[in-house]
């Protein structure tokens, strides 16, 4: 079990990588525009099937895990930064001609990608002010 | 080098919960409940058996209550739930016996109190985040 007081080495791209993994999982299986998601699978279902319901809590219960772990990490602002991040390099490829803002299917795309980045760093973000900082995290109960 | 924490001790905590809380009460005469309501004598070793898993339970359910609150808690019953159904649906569980519906729902107490105690790992090694408990607000001195 890590100590508190210790800081042992880390790999911080396999590290990311590895938590990209996980939150493109759980965001692109929730919803992309291929039309293969959870969300066209609720809409083209007819009546609430138990696997249906079954994946749904799951994915709820990861994405709820997610998104709280990387909000407590970043915090207000981090969010707001990470947000304008999105805007500008969706603003950037739009402005290198990547792509139109108009073409909805490829901005979708570049969106959730950078949800999913952002998503990723917040997770990773503890683990990373662990090491640089000595600073850890701490989630207090009762609150 | 501390090790992480693996999918070996998400399972043996898994089987610990459900260890407990088969071990306290199931439907199928292998249980505490059974050995107090129909068996006489060895008060002694009853006692010391029935404290045991009142703290285990005290502790798990602590544990999970802390870690995962009410509305990890609701999530986890609403995930294994789900996944009853499922089976169910498949016709691999047979709720309309009594004995069956009863295991299924302590299976699901077990379940929770597993992952209750795992979170808490489970989240420092996804995230480095750690779950702490502030005891001087409890604290009676």
């Amino acid at each position: 079990m890590p100590r508190l007081g210790k800081t042992y080495p880390i790999k911080p791209l396999a590290m990311l990588f590895k938590r990209w993994l996980l939150c493109a999982t759980v965001v692109f299986a929730s919803y992309n525009p291929s039309g293969n998601s959870y969300f066209h699978w609720v809409r083209d279902a007819g009546e609430v099937s138990p696997l249906l319901a079954f994946t749904g809590v799951l994915l709820l219960i990861a994405a709820l895990a997610i998104m709280r772990m990387a909000f407590l990490s970043l915090g207000y602002f981090g969010v707001t930064a990470a947000l304008t991040c999105i805007v500008m390099m969706l603003a950037l490829g739009a402005g290198l001609d990547l792509f139109e803002l108009a073409d909805v299917e490829i901005t979708t795309y570049m969106l959730l990608f950078w949800a999913t980045l952002v998503l990723a760093v917040g997770v990773s973000w503890s683990l990373y002010q662990g090491r640089i900082s000595g600073e850890r995290d701490i989630l207090r109960t009762p609150p | 080098m501390p090790r992480e924490f693996g999918f070996l001790d998400l399972s043996m905590r898994l089987v610990a919960g459900l260890l407990i809380v088969l071990g306290s009460y199931n439907p199928y005469a292998m249980s505490y409940y059974h050995w107090i309501v129909e068996t006489d004598g060895s008060a002694s070793l009853k006692a010391l058996a029935g404290l045991t898993l009142v703290t285990l339970h005290v502790v798990f359910v602590l544990a999970s209550v802390r870690s995962l609150g009410p509305v990890g808690i609701g999530l986890l019953t609403a995930l294994f739930g789900s996944m009853a159904w499922v089976l169910v649906d498949q016709r691999w569980l047979d709720i309309e016996s009594p004995r069956v519906f009863v295991l299924t729902l302590l299976l699901i107490l077990g379940g929770v109190y597993g992952a209750g105690i795992s979170w808490s790992h489970l989240r420092n090694r996804l995230s480095g985040q750690v779950d702490s408990t502030d005891i001087t607000l409890t604290s009676p001195l």
